[in-house]
């Protein structure tokens, strides 16, 4: 196939990153650094989540963003570093999000319309990784104890996330200032909201002992 | 005051013309049918697209470059750098929404709004590109085929851990080779069907 090679993907990449630093952007929920300065394809992301109702306000959350070769016709992958205690992330930091896994993807069982699709930007990937952190997808856990906690004892959750938000404190770059919320809220979810009436029947469910079940190996 | 015109230098700009032929009943200039200027706007809302005044409007959705421009992998605009518009009304460099349909995990599907992707044949501008889009799809329709029907995880489903032995040896071993008989037949079937699919856009 007689297709444009890796300078393609990495002048996309280049001015998406030019982008997502514009300060003109306003985009200070995230911070982008490239791991090294002559490659393109691996980003060192800042998270910081603006929201206050949010148990992760105050965190900075780093992680590493990969892009493959043949970007944008496949997902890059993200790693948390240091791992952080989540239902959709691994105990290495990998994270199991449905926009980063490629359509007909036998390991995954999402629909076809929440999987990667090259009109993705670098951006919805980081918008999608910030809306997961408050609502998990606990149907498909990558770090199962997570899930169950998460599901069943939601305080002792809490507690753990909270204490790992004030350990990432430490990781932030010295004279960064923590955007205000009123400046810029988190972003919103992207992921379709579940219909009224299914959320209802979920509730029932859960009500009659019955839902989701995690049994931890 | 005297003024002498000593030379002109005529400015022309060109867009591609996604319009349906039949809602451009306005047009002058027949013959120069890609490079006819169009109101962008106008051309959108025809198409059934409310226009919203977002800067991204005009560009690929893939490779994020103006209709008007080319794909990150050509020099040059125009007819070697084309846009191809589908039945939903998304509009792609021909490279670049030609590259995704030929990846394994496309399915053949718009990348914008998860439809089957299927060119306009109504538009002008689709119509050099018609028969190959024809022999990509039905690629595809051949390789979702090959993924239902050899599914190498079939044998195991039906027959668990422990196949029935028939003629000797541990159920393990007959499965193994049986499962390898099976690679050897889905990789004869992928040659054959995958023969025609290394295309050559010039």
């Amino acid at each position: 196939m007689s297709y444009g090679n890796t300078d393609s993907a990495a002048g996309l990449l280049l001015r998406q990153f030019r982008e997502l630093r514009d300060p003109r952007r306003r985009m200070p929920c995230f911070h982008i650094e490239l791991v090294e300065k002559s490659n393109i394809f691996e980003w060192e992301v800042g998270f910081m989540v603006t929201n206050e109702d949010s148990i992760y306000h105050g965190a900075y959350l780093t992680g590493l963003l990969c892009f493959p070769r043949n970007f944008p016709f496949s997902p890059p992958t993200f790693l948390f570093c240091p791992p952080i205690y989540h239902p959709n992330v691994f105990s290495n930091g990998s994270l199991c999000i449905s926009i980063l896994h490629e359509c007909g993807d036998d390991t995954n069982e999402e629909p076809d319309s929440e999987t990667w699709s090259p009109v993705q930007t670098v951006e919805t990937v980081l918008i999608s990784i910030i809306s997961l952190l408050d609502d998990p997808n606990v149907s498909s856990p990558a770090n199962v104890d997570a899930a169950v906690e998460y599901k069943n004892a939601r305080q002792e959750y809490n507690k753990r996330v909270i204490l790992e938000v004030e350990a990432s404190k430490k990781n932030m770059p010295p004279g960064m200032v923590y955007p205000a919320s009123a400046v810029d809220p988190s972003p919103t979810s992207l992921q379709e909201k579940t219909p009224v009436e299914e959320f209802w029947q979920d509730v029932d469910d859960d009500d009659d002992g019955g839902g989701l079940q995690f049994e931890s190996d | 005051m005297k003024l002498d015109i000593k030379r002109v230098n005529p400015v022309f700009t060109w867009s591609w013309d996604t319009r349906d032929p039949a809602a451009a009943k306005d047009r002058q200039y027949p013959f120069l049918y890609n490079y006819y200027p169009v109101d962008v706007e106008k051309a959108h809302l025809e198409n059934g697209n409310a226009v919203d005044g977002d800067e991204d409007e005009d560009v690929c959705g893939i490779c994020r470059a103006s209709y008007n421009g080319t794909c990150p992998s050509c020099k040059i605009p125009g007819d070697s750098c084309p846009l191809v518009a589908g039945l939903c009304h998304h509009h792609f460099h021909y490279h670049c929404i030609f590259r995704w349909l030929d990846t394994n995990t496309s399915k053949g599907l718009c990348p914008m709004c998860r439809q089957q992707f299927q060119l306009n044949s109504k538009l002008p501008i689709n119509r050099p590109y018609l028969e190959k889009f024809e022999s990509i799809t039905k690629a595809i329709r051949e390789r979702v085929f090959l993924d239902e029907a050899f599914d190498g995880n079939s044998q195991q489903e039906e027959y668990g851990n422990e196949m029935p032995s028939d003629s000797g040896g541990t159920g393990q071993e007959r499965r193994s080779a049986d499962q390898s008989d099976l690679e050897e037949d889905e990789e004869e079937q992928e040659d054959s069907f995958y023969g025609h699919l290394d295309v050559n856009i010039e």
